[in-house]
Protein backbone atom coordinates (compact mmCIF):
# COMPACT_ATOMS: atom_id res chain seq x y z
CA UNK A 1 0.00 0.00 0.00
CA UNK A 2 1.48 3.32 -1.02
CA UNK A 3 1.98 6.18 1.42
CA UNK A 4 -0.69 8.10 -0.47
CA UNK A 5 -3.24 5.32 -0.06
CA UNK A 6 -2.41 5.05 3.62
CA UNK A 7 -2.70 8.80 4.10
CA UNK A 8 -6.08 8.92 2.37
CA UNK A 9 -7.25 6.07 4.61
CA UNK A 10 -6.38 8.15 7.66
CA UNK A 11 -7.98 11.25 6.12
CA UNK A 12 -11.15 9.26 5.50
CA UNK A 13 -11.12 7.98 9.06
CA UNK A 14 -10.80 11.49 10.47
CA UNK A 15 -13.60 12.82 8.27
CA UNK A 16 -15.88 9.90 9.21
CA UNK A 17 -15.21 10.54 12.88
CA UNK A 18 -16.03 14.21 12.32
CA UNK A 19 -19.32 13.43 10.54
CA UNK A 20 -20.35 10.83 13.11
CA UNK A 21 -20.27 13.12 16.16
CA UNK A 22 -23.56 15.01 15.74
CA UNK A 23 -23.10 17.67 18.47
CA UNK A 24 -19.63 18.61 17.25
CA UNK A 25 -20.85 18.50 13.66
CA UNK A 26 -23.76 20.87 14.27
CA UNK A 27 -21.42 23.17 16.13
CA UNK A 28 -18.80 23.11 13.35
CA UNK A 29 -21.33 24.13 10.71
CA UNK A 30 -23.60 26.36 12.79
CA UNK A 31 -20.90 28.47 14.43
CA UNK A 32 -19.50 30.16 11.29
CA UNK A 33 -23.00 30.70 9.88
CA UNK A 34 -24.19 32.33 13.11
CA UNK A 35 -20.96 34.32 13.34
CA UNK A 36 -21.53 35.66 9.82
CA UNK A 37 -25.20 36.52 10.43
CA UNK A 38 -24.64 38.20 13.80
CA UNK A 39 -21.59 40.26 12.81
CA UNK A 40 -23.37 41.31 9.61
CA UNK A 41 -26.43 42.46 11.57
CA UNK A 42 -24.54 44.08 14.43
CA UNK A 43 -21.68 45.88 12.70
CA UNK A 44 -22.88 46.16 9.08
CA UNK A 45 -24.27 49.62 9.43
CA UNK A 46 -21.51 51.19 11.52
CA UNK A 47 -18.50 49.52 9.88
CA UNK A 48 -19.90 49.53 6.34
CA UNK A 49 -20.57 53.26 6.72
CA UNK A 50 -24.28 52.75 6.16
CA UNK A 51 -23.82 50.12 3.44
CA UNK A 52 -24.18 46.55 4.75
CA UNK A 53 -23.32 44.95 1.39
CA UNK A 54 -20.04 46.79 1.38
CA UNK A 55 -19.24 45.27 4.78
CA UNK A 56 -20.34 41.81 3.62
CA UNK A 57 -17.72 41.84 0.82
CA UNK A 58 -15.00 41.76 3.48
CA UNK A 59 -16.76 40.08 6.40
CA UNK A 60 -17.80 36.96 4.45
CA UNK A 61 -14.21 36.08 3.41
CA UNK A 62 -13.01 36.66 6.98
CA UNK A 63 -15.67 34.40 8.49
CA UNK A 64 -15.00 31.73 5.85
CA UNK A 65 -11.30 31.83 6.82
CA UNK A 66 -12.09 31.76 10.53
CA UNK A 67 -13.62 28.29 10.11
CA UNK A 68 -10.05 27.06 9.60
CA UNK A 69 -8.92 28.58 12.89
CA UNK A 70 -11.95 27.65 14.97
CA UNK A 71 -11.76 24.02 13.80
CA UNK A 72 -8.14 23.71 14.92
CA UNK A 73 -8.85 22.98 18.62
CA UNK A 74 -10.87 19.83 17.96
CA UNK A 75 -8.33 18.74 15.40
CA UNK A 76 -5.48 19.25 17.88
CA UNK A 77 -7.38 17.26 20.52
CA UNK A 78 -7.97 14.51 17.95
CA UNK A 79 -4.26 14.26 17.22
CA UNK A 80 -3.48 14.29 20.95
CA UNK A 81 -5.81 11.31 21.38
CA UNK A 82 -4.15 9.51 18.46
CA UNK A 83 -0.76 10.00 20.08
CA UNK A 84 -1.68 9.03 23.62
CA UNK A 85 -4.72 6.81 23.16
CA UNK A 86 -2.85 3.86 21.73
CA UNK A 87 -3.40 4.38 18.00
CA UNK A 88 0.20 5.31 17.32
CA UNK A 89 1.48 2.34 19.31
CA UNK A 90 -0.80 0.02 17.37
CA UNK A 91 0.40 1.47 14.08
CA UNK A 92 4.01 0.76 14.98
CA UNK A 93 3.26 -2.96 14.82
CA UNK A 94 1.93 -2.56 11.29
CA UNK A 95 3.65 -1.75 8.00
CA UNK A 96 2.44 1.86 8.06
CA UNK A 97 4.78 4.44 6.62
CA UNK A 98 5.89 7.20 8.96
CA UNK A 99 4.12 10.38 8.04
CA UNK A 100 0.99 8.73 6.65
CA UNK A 101 -0.93 9.51 9.84
CA UNK A 102 0.15 13.16 9.77
CA UNK A 103 -0.52 13.54 6.05
CA UNK A 104 -3.96 12.02 6.60
CA UNK A 105 -4.68 14.48 9.42
CA UNK A 106 -3.70 17.44 7.27
CA UNK A 107 -5.68 16.23 4.26
CA UNK A 108 -8.77 15.51 6.37
CA UNK A 109 -8.55 18.92 8.06
CA UNK A 110 -8.20 20.79 4.78
CA UNK A 111 -11.15 18.93 3.26
CA UNK A 112 -13.29 19.69 6.31
CA UNK A 113 -12.28 23.36 6.27
CA UNK A 114 -13.09 23.70 2.56
CA UNK A 115 -16.49 22.01 3.08
CA UNK A 116 -17.47 24.33 5.93
CA UNK A 117 -16.04 27.27 3.99
CA UNK A 118 -18.22 26.45 0.99
CA UNK A 119 -21.34 26.23 3.19
CA UNK A 120 -20.54 29.56 4.83
CA UNK A 121 -19.92 31.13 1.41
CA UNK A 122 -23.34 29.87 0.25
CA UNK A 123 -25.02 31.51 3.24
CA UNK A 124 -23.13 34.72 2.46
CA UNK A 125 -24.44 34.54 -1.11
CA UNK A 126 -27.99 34.38 0.25
CA UNK A 127 -27.24 37.69 1.99
CA UNK A 128 -25.92 39.17 -1.26
CA UNK A 129 -22.25 38.17 -1.44
CA UNK A 130 -21.18 37.78 -5.11
CA UNK A 131 -18.27 36.48 -7.21
CA UNK A 132 -17.69 39.30 -9.70
CA UNK A 133 -14.35 38.14 -11.13
CA UNK A 134 -15.42 35.04 -13.05
CA UNK A 135 -15.26 31.30 -12.55
CA UNK A 136 -11.48 31.01 -12.47
CA UNK A 137 -11.30 33.53 -9.62
CA UNK A 138 -13.96 31.54 -7.76
CA UNK A 139 -11.75 28.45 -8.06
CA UNK A 140 -8.86 30.52 -6.78
CA UNK A 141 -11.09 31.59 -3.86
CA UNK A 142 -11.50 27.95 -2.82
CA UNK A 143 -7.78 27.32 -3.35
CA UNK A 144 -6.88 30.16 -0.96
CA UNK A 145 -9.26 28.71 1.66
CA UNK A 146 -7.48 25.35 1.29
CA UNK A 147 -4.07 27.04 1.52
CA UNK A 148 -5.09 28.89 4.67
CA UNK A 149 -6.57 25.65 6.03
CA UNK A 150 -3.21 23.97 5.47
CA UNK A 151 -1.58 26.43 7.87
CA UNK A 152 -4.15 25.78 10.59
CA UNK A 153 -3.91 22.02 10.08
CA UNK A 154 -0.16 22.33 10.71
CA UNK A 155 -0.80 24.50 13.79
CA UNK A 156 -3.22 21.86 15.10
CA UNK A 157 -0.54 19.14 14.66
CA UNK A 158 1.98 21.31 16.48
CA UNK A 159 -0.37 21.96 19.43
CA UNK A 160 -1.69 18.39 19.52
CA UNK A 161 1.80 16.89 19.67
CA UNK A 162 3.08 19.25 22.34
CA UNK A 163 2.58 19.58 26.07
CA UNK A 164 -0.94 20.30 27.23
CA UNK A 165 -4.04 18.22 27.80
CA UNK A 166 -7.54 18.07 26.36
CA UNK A 167 -8.69 20.79 28.77
CA UNK A 168 -6.01 23.36 28.11
CA UNK A 169 -5.58 22.87 24.35
CA UNK A 170 -8.81 24.41 23.00
CA UNK A 171 -8.63 27.78 24.80
CA UNK A 172 -4.94 28.12 23.92
CA UNK A 173 -6.00 28.11 20.25
CA UNK A 174 -9.39 29.86 20.31
CA UNK A 175 -8.08 32.77 22.40
CA UNK A 176 -5.38 33.89 19.94
CA UNK A 177 -7.65 33.04 16.98
CA UNK A 178 -10.37 35.34 18.35
CA UNK A 179 -7.89 38.19 18.76
CA UNK A 180 -6.53 37.68 15.22
CA UNK A 181 -10.13 37.70 13.95
CA UNK A 182 -10.88 41.03 15.67
CA UNK A 183 -7.58 42.63 14.67
CA UNK A 184 -8.04 41.94 10.97
CA UNK A 185 -8.86 44.10 8.00
CA UNK A 186 -11.94 41.98 7.32
CA UNK A 187 -13.57 42.89 10.62
CA UNK A 188 -13.12 46.66 10.34
CA UNK A 189 -11.13 48.69 7.78
CA UNK A 190 -7.44 49.19 8.57
CA UNK A 191 -7.97 52.98 8.67
CA UNK A 192 -10.27 52.65 11.71
CA UNK A 193 -7.44 51.24 13.85
CA UNK A 194 -5.03 53.50 15.78
CA UNK A 195 -1.95 54.22 13.64
CA UNK A 196 0.40 52.21 15.88
CA UNK A 197 -1.64 49.04 15.42
CA UNK A 198 -2.16 49.39 11.67
CA UNK A 199 1.06 47.60 10.58
CA UNK A 200 0.12 44.66 12.84
CA UNK A 201 -3.37 44.58 11.36
CA UNK A 202 -1.95 44.63 7.83
CA UNK A 203 0.47 41.77 8.57
CA UNK A 204 -2.15 39.62 10.34
CA UNK A 205 -2.53 36.34 8.40
CA UNK A 206 -6.31 36.78 8.55
CA UNK A 207 -5.96 40.20 6.91
CA UNK A 208 -3.73 39.12 4.02
CA UNK A 209 -5.86 36.03 3.31
CA UNK A 210 -9.03 38.15 3.52
CA UNK A 211 -7.56 40.64 1.02
CA UNK A 212 -6.77 37.72 -1.30
CA UNK A 213 -10.35 36.41 -1.06
CA UNK A 214 -11.81 39.90 -1.54
CA UNK A 215 -9.66 40.32 -4.66
CA UNK A 216 -10.93 36.99 -5.99
CA UNK A 217 -14.62 37.76 -5.29
CA UNK A 218 -15.57 41.45 -5.18
CA UNK A 219 -12.38 42.58 -6.89
CA UNK A 220 -9.08 44.20 -5.97
CA UNK A 221 -5.41 43.24 -5.74
CA UNK A 222 -4.85 39.49 -5.87
CA UNK A 223 -1.18 38.68 -6.50
CA UNK A 224 0.39 40.44 -3.52
CA UNK A 225 -2.10 39.22 -0.87
CA UNK A 226 -1.94 35.67 -2.26
CA UNK A 227 1.87 35.74 -2.02
CA UNK A 228 1.64 37.15 1.52
CA UNK A 229 -0.80 34.38 2.45
CA UNK A 230 1.54 31.80 0.93
CA UNK A 231 4.42 33.27 2.93
CA UNK A 232 2.45 32.81 6.17
CA UNK A 233 1.49 29.26 5.22
CA UNK A 234 5.02 28.26 4.26
CA UNK A 235 6.64 30.11 7.16
CA UNK A 236 4.39 29.48 10.15
CA UNK A 237 2.78 26.31 8.79
CA UNK A 238 6.18 24.93 7.81
CA UNK A 239 7.71 25.52 11.24
CA UNK A 240 4.70 23.98 13.00
CA UNK A 241 4.82 20.97 10.70
CA UNK A 242 8.56 20.43 11.22
CA UNK A 243 8.20 20.60 15.00
CA UNK A 244 5.24 18.22 14.88
CA UNK A 245 7.18 15.80 12.66
CA UNK A 246 10.14 15.81 15.05
CA UNK A 247 7.90 15.21 18.06
CA UNK A 248 6.09 12.45 16.19
CA UNK A 249 9.35 10.81 15.21
CA UNK A 250 10.56 10.95 18.81
CA UNK A 251 7.26 9.55 20.04
CA UNK A 252 7.37 6.61 17.63
CA UNK A 253 11.08 5.92 18.12
CA UNK A 254 11.03 5.47 21.89
CA UNK B 1 -11.77 -0.01 71.31
CA UNK B 2 -14.53 2.46 71.73
CA UNK B 3 -15.74 4.01 68.54
CA UNK B 4 -16.39 7.66 69.15
CA UNK B 5 -18.27 9.03 66.20
CA UNK B 6 -17.10 12.43 65.06
CA UNK B 7 -19.74 15.02 65.77
CA UNK B 8 -21.89 15.51 62.67
CA UNK B 9 -20.95 18.64 60.76
CA UNK B 10 -23.60 21.34 60.82
CA UNK B 11 -25.05 22.73 57.62
CA UNK B 12 -22.80 25.78 57.76
CA UNK B 13 -19.72 23.62 58.00
CA UNK B 14 -21.00 21.37 55.18
CA UNK B 15 -21.57 24.41 53.05
CA UNK B 16 -18.08 25.76 53.79
CA UNK B 17 -16.43 22.48 52.80
CA UNK B 18 -18.34 22.23 49.52
CA UNK B 19 -17.88 25.89 48.63
CA UNK B 20 -14.14 25.66 49.26
CA UNK B 21 -14.00 22.58 47.08
CA UNK B 22 -15.87 24.36 44.26
CA UNK B 23 -13.49 27.29 44.49
CA UNK B 24 -10.49 24.98 44.21
CA UNK B 25 -12.15 23.32 41.20
CA UNK B 26 -12.63 26.71 39.54
CA UNK B 27 -9.03 27.69 40.21
CA UNK B 28 -7.64 24.42 38.87
CA UNK B 29 -9.75 24.40 35.73
CA UNK B 30 -9.74 26.78 32.85
CA UNK B 31 -12.33 29.12 34.31
CA UNK B 32 -9.92 31.85 35.44
CA UNK B 33 -8.60 32.25 31.92
CA UNK B 34 -12.10 32.11 30.51
CA UNK B 35 -13.82 34.47 32.94
CA UNK B 36 -11.00 36.95 33.65
CA UNK B 37 -8.28 36.86 30.98
CA UNK B 38 -10.54 36.38 27.96
CA UNK B 39 -12.97 39.24 28.80
CA UNK B 40 -10.01 41.56 29.46
CA UNK B 41 -8.41 40.70 26.12
CA UNK B 42 -11.78 41.03 24.40
CA UNK B 43 -12.39 44.40 26.06
CA UNK B 44 -8.98 45.72 25.04
CA UNK B 45 -9.45 44.42 21.50
CA UNK B 46 -12.90 45.96 21.08
CA UNK B 47 -11.73 49.30 22.48
CA UNK B 48 -8.87 49.43 19.98
CA UNK B 49 -11.00 48.27 17.06
CA UNK B 50 -14.19 50.26 17.59
CA UNK B 51 -13.30 53.39 19.56
CA UNK B 52 -12.76 55.48 16.45
CA UNK B 53 -15.69 54.07 14.46
CA UNK B 54 -18.06 54.54 17.41
CA UNK B 55 -16.82 58.07 18.03
CA UNK B 56 -17.74 58.83 14.40
CA UNK B 57 -21.17 57.38 15.20
CA UNK B 58 -21.47 59.68 18.20
CA UNK B 59 -20.80 57.16 20.98
CA UNK B 60 -18.10 57.36 23.66
CA UNK B 61 -17.16 53.69 23.59
CA UNK B 62 -15.14 53.77 26.84
CA UNK B 63 -18.43 54.53 28.64
CA UNK B 64 -20.66 52.42 26.38
CA UNK B 65 -18.70 49.17 26.23
CA UNK B 66 -17.85 48.18 29.86
CA UNK B 67 -21.46 47.24 30.81
CA UNK B 68 -21.52 44.99 27.73
CA UNK B 69 -18.26 43.31 28.74
CA UNK B 70 -19.67 42.85 32.25
CA UNK B 71 -22.75 41.08 30.85
CA UNK B 72 -20.60 38.98 28.53
CA UNK B 73 -18.43 38.01 31.49
CA UNK B 74 -21.40 37.01 33.66
CA UNK B 75 -22.56 34.76 30.80
CA UNK B 76 -19.11 33.15 30.67
CA UNK B 77 -19.15 32.59 34.44
CA UNK B 78 -22.50 30.80 34.05
CA UNK B 79 -21.21 28.71 31.14
CA UNK B 80 -18.15 27.58 33.05
CA UNK B 81 -20.45 26.65 35.97
CA UNK B 82 -22.32 24.40 33.54
CA UNK B 83 -19.05 22.82 32.48
CA UNK B 84 -18.01 22.13 36.07
CA UNK B 85 -21.43 20.79 37.11
CA UNK B 86 -21.53 18.50 34.09
CA UNK B 87 -18.11 17.18 35.07
CA UNK B 88 -19.30 16.56 38.64
CA UNK B 89 -22.43 14.80 37.38
CA UNK B 90 -20.39 12.56 35.09
CA UNK B 91 -17.72 11.72 37.63
CA UNK B 92 -20.38 10.61 40.11
CA UNK B 93 -19.58 13.28 42.67
CA UNK B 94 -23.18 14.57 42.77
CA UNK B 95 -24.45 11.02 43.28
CA UNK B 96 -21.88 10.58 46.06
CA UNK B 97 -23.11 13.77 47.74
CA UNK B 98 -26.59 12.27 47.86
CA UNK B 99 -25.44 9.36 49.99
CA UNK B 100 -24.10 11.74 52.63
CA UNK B 101 -26.20 13.13 55.49
CA UNK B 102 -26.35 16.65 54.11
CA UNK B 103 -29.11 19.22 53.89
CA UNK B 104 -30.80 19.19 50.47
CA UNK B 105 -29.95 22.82 49.81
CA UNK B 106 -26.25 22.59 50.64
CA UNK B 107 -25.02 21.34 47.25
CA UNK B 108 -26.86 23.86 45.03
CA UNK B 109 -26.17 26.69 47.48
CA UNK B 110 -22.43 25.96 47.52
CA UNK B 111 -22.52 26.05 43.72
CA UNK B 112 -24.39 29.34 43.37
CA UNK B 113 -22.54 31.20 46.12
CA UNK B 114 -19.22 30.28 44.54
CA UNK B 115 -20.53 31.37 41.13
CA UNK B 116 -21.59 34.69 42.66
CA UNK B 117 -18.10 35.13 44.11
CA UNK B 118 -16.47 34.29 40.76
CA UNK B 119 -18.76 36.75 39.01
CA UNK B 120 -17.96 39.47 41.56
CA UNK B 121 -14.22 39.00 41.04
CA UNK B 122 -14.57 39.02 37.25
CA UNK B 123 -16.78 42.14 37.33
CA UNK B 124 -14.34 43.92 39.64
CA UNK B 125 -11.43 43.19 37.29
CA UNK B 126 -13.37 44.50 34.29
CA UNK B 127 -14.37 47.66 36.16
CA UNK B 128 -10.77 48.38 37.14
CA UNK B 129 -9.64 47.94 33.52
CA UNK B 130 -12.56 50.08 32.32
CA UNK B 131 -11.67 52.86 34.75
CA UNK B 132 -8.13 52.89 33.35
CA UNK B 133 -9.43 53.66 29.83
CA UNK B 134 -11.88 56.33 31.01
CA UNK B 135 -15.05 54.64 32.23
CA UNK B 136 -16.69 56.48 35.16
CA UNK B 137 -19.64 55.93 37.48
CA UNK B 138 -21.35 59.28 37.09
CA UNK B 139 -24.61 58.37 38.82
CA UNK B 140 -23.37 58.12 42.39
CA UNK B 141 -22.29 55.43 44.80
CA UNK B 142 -25.72 53.88 45.36
CA UNK B 143 -26.18 53.34 41.62
CA UNK B 144 -22.68 51.86 41.42
CA UNK B 145 -23.55 49.36 44.15
CA UNK B 146 -26.76 48.59 42.26
CA UNK B 147 -24.65 48.00 39.14
CA UNK B 148 -22.53 45.35 40.84
CA UNK B 149 -25.50 43.69 42.56
CA UNK B 150 -27.48 43.51 39.32
CA UNK B 151 -24.49 42.10 37.42
CA UNK B 152 -23.81 39.43 40.04
CA UNK B 153 -27.54 38.64 40.32
CA UNK B 154 -27.71 38.09 36.56
CA UNK B 155 -24.67 35.80 36.73
CA UNK B 156 -26.29 33.70 39.49
CA UNK B 157 -29.59 33.39 37.62
CA UNK B 158 -27.83 32.38 34.38
CA UNK B 159 -25.66 29.97 36.35
CA UNK B 160 -28.79 28.35 37.78
CA UNK B 161 -30.07 27.82 34.24
CA UNK B 162 -26.72 26.46 33.08
CA UNK B 163 -26.56 24.20 36.14
CA UNK B 164 -29.90 22.70 35.16
CA UNK B 165 -28.44 21.91 31.74
CA UNK B 166 -25.15 20.67 33.12
CA UNK B 167 -26.80 18.24 35.55
CA UNK B 168 -28.64 16.58 32.70
CA UNK B 169 -25.63 16.47 30.39
CA UNK B 170 -23.43 13.45 29.96
CA UNK B 171 -20.51 15.19 28.27
CA UNK B 172 -19.22 18.54 29.59
CA UNK B 173 -17.46 19.36 26.30
CA UNK B 174 -20.61 18.91 24.23
CA UNK B 175 -22.90 20.93 26.45
CA UNK B 176 -20.25 23.64 26.62
CA UNK B 177 -19.92 23.87 22.81
CA UNK B 178 -23.69 23.80 22.51
CA UNK B 179 -23.94 26.76 24.87
CA UNK B 180 -21.52 28.89 22.85
CA UNK B 181 -24.09 29.20 20.05
CA UNK B 182 -26.86 30.86 22.14
CA UNK B 183 -24.10 32.82 23.89
CA UNK B 184 -22.90 34.21 20.56
CA UNK B 185 -26.40 35.11 19.40
CA UNK B 186 -27.69 36.51 22.71
CA UNK B 187 -24.66 38.69 23.41
CA UNK B 188 -24.38 40.10 19.89
CA UNK B 189 -28.05 40.48 18.94
CA UNK B 190 -28.56 42.94 21.78
CA UNK B 191 -27.66 46.52 22.60
CA UNK B 192 -24.35 45.30 24.05
CA UNK B 193 -21.98 46.39 21.28
CA UNK B 194 -23.98 48.83 19.16
CA UNK B 195 -27.16 50.85 19.80
CA UNK B 196 -30.45 49.42 18.58
CA UNK B 197 -30.70 51.80 15.59
CA UNK B 198 -27.59 50.23 14.04
CA UNK B 199 -29.47 46.95 13.48
CA UNK B 200 -31.54 46.19 10.36
CA UNK B 201 -35.10 47.45 10.88
CA UNK B 202 -36.71 44.00 10.99
CA UNK B 203 -34.31 42.85 13.70
CA UNK B 204 -34.77 45.87 15.98
CA UNK B 205 -37.88 44.51 17.79
CA UNK B 206 -35.92 41.34 18.62
CA UNK B 207 -33.03 43.40 19.94
CA UNK B 208 -35.41 45.48 22.06
CA UNK B 209 -37.02 42.52 23.87
CA UNK B 210 -33.79 40.61 24.48
CA UNK B 211 -33.05 40.00 28.18
CA UNK B 212 -29.41 40.77 27.39
CA UNK B 213 -30.41 44.20 26.05
CA UNK B 214 -32.47 44.81 29.19
CA UNK B 215 -29.51 43.89 31.36
CA UNK B 216 -26.98 46.00 29.42
CA UNK B 217 -29.35 49.00 29.27
CA UNK B 218 -29.95 48.79 33.02
CA UNK B 219 -26.21 48.62 33.75
CA UNK B 220 -25.65 51.61 31.48
CA UNK B 221 -28.33 53.54 33.33
CA UNK B 222 -26.81 52.64 36.69
CA UNK B 223 -23.33 53.67 35.61
CA UNK B 224 -24.16 56.80 33.65
CA UNK B 225 -27.65 58.30 33.97
CA UNK B 226 -28.71 56.98 37.36
CA UNK B 227 -31.44 54.46 38.18
CA UNK B 228 -34.27 55.34 35.82
CA UNK B 229 -37.00 53.39 34.03
CA UNK B 230 -34.32 51.45 32.08
CA UNK B 231 -33.71 49.37 35.21
CA UNK B 232 -37.23 47.92 35.43
CA UNK B 233 -37.10 45.57 32.38
CA UNK B 234 -33.88 44.10 33.75
CA UNK B 235 -35.43 43.49 37.16
CA UNK B 236 -38.53 41.89 35.61
CA UNK B 237 -36.34 39.64 33.45
CA UNK B 238 -34.17 38.80 36.44
CA UNK B 239 -37.17 37.76 38.50
CA UNK B 240 -38.76 35.77 35.67
CA UNK B 241 -35.53 33.98 34.79
CA UNK B 242 -34.79 33.34 38.48
CA UNK B 243 -38.13 31.57 38.85
CA UNK B 244 -37.76 29.64 35.61
CA UNK B 245 -34.14 28.61 36.01
CA UNK B 246 -34.45 28.05 39.76
CA UNK B 247 -37.32 25.65 39.14
CA UNK B 248 -35.43 23.92 36.30
CA UNK B 249 -32.27 23.58 38.40
CA UNK B 250 -34.16 22.18 41.38
CA UNK B 251 -35.92 19.71 39.11
CA UNK B 252 -32.82 18.40 37.39
CA UNK B 253 -31.02 18.24 40.72
CA UNK B 254 -33.77 16.01 42.14
CA UNK B 255 -33.68 13.86 39.03
CA UNK B 256 -29.94 13.47 38.71
CA UNK B 257 -29.42 10.26 40.55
Amino acid sequence: MSTLAQASLFAGRNLRRFFRAPPALVYAFAFPVLLLLTQYAVFGRIVGDGDRQHYLERLAPLVVLSTAAFGAPSSAVGFLRDLHGGLVDRLRTMPVRPGALLAGRVAGDVLRIVLIGLLTTSVAMLLGFRFRQGALAAVGFVAVIALFGLMWAAIALWRGSGPGDEQSLPPSLTGPATLLFIFSSGFVPVSAFPEVVQPVVRANPFSVATEALVGLSAGGPVLVPVLQTAAWVVGLGGICLLVALRRYARRTAS
Amino acid sequence: MSATAAPAAGPVQQFAVLAARNLRQARAGRSVGLTVVFPLAFFAGFMVVFRRLMADYGIAYEQFLPPAIVVQTTALVAMSACYMVAGDARSGLIARYRTLPMGAAVVPLARLVVDAARAAVAVAVILVAATVVGFRFTAGAAAAVGFVLLAVGFAVVLAAGCTALGLGARDPEHVYSALTLPYLVLTTVSTAFVPVDAFPGWLQPVVRVSPFSAQVDALRALSTDGADEAVWPALVWLLALALLFGFAAARSFRRSR
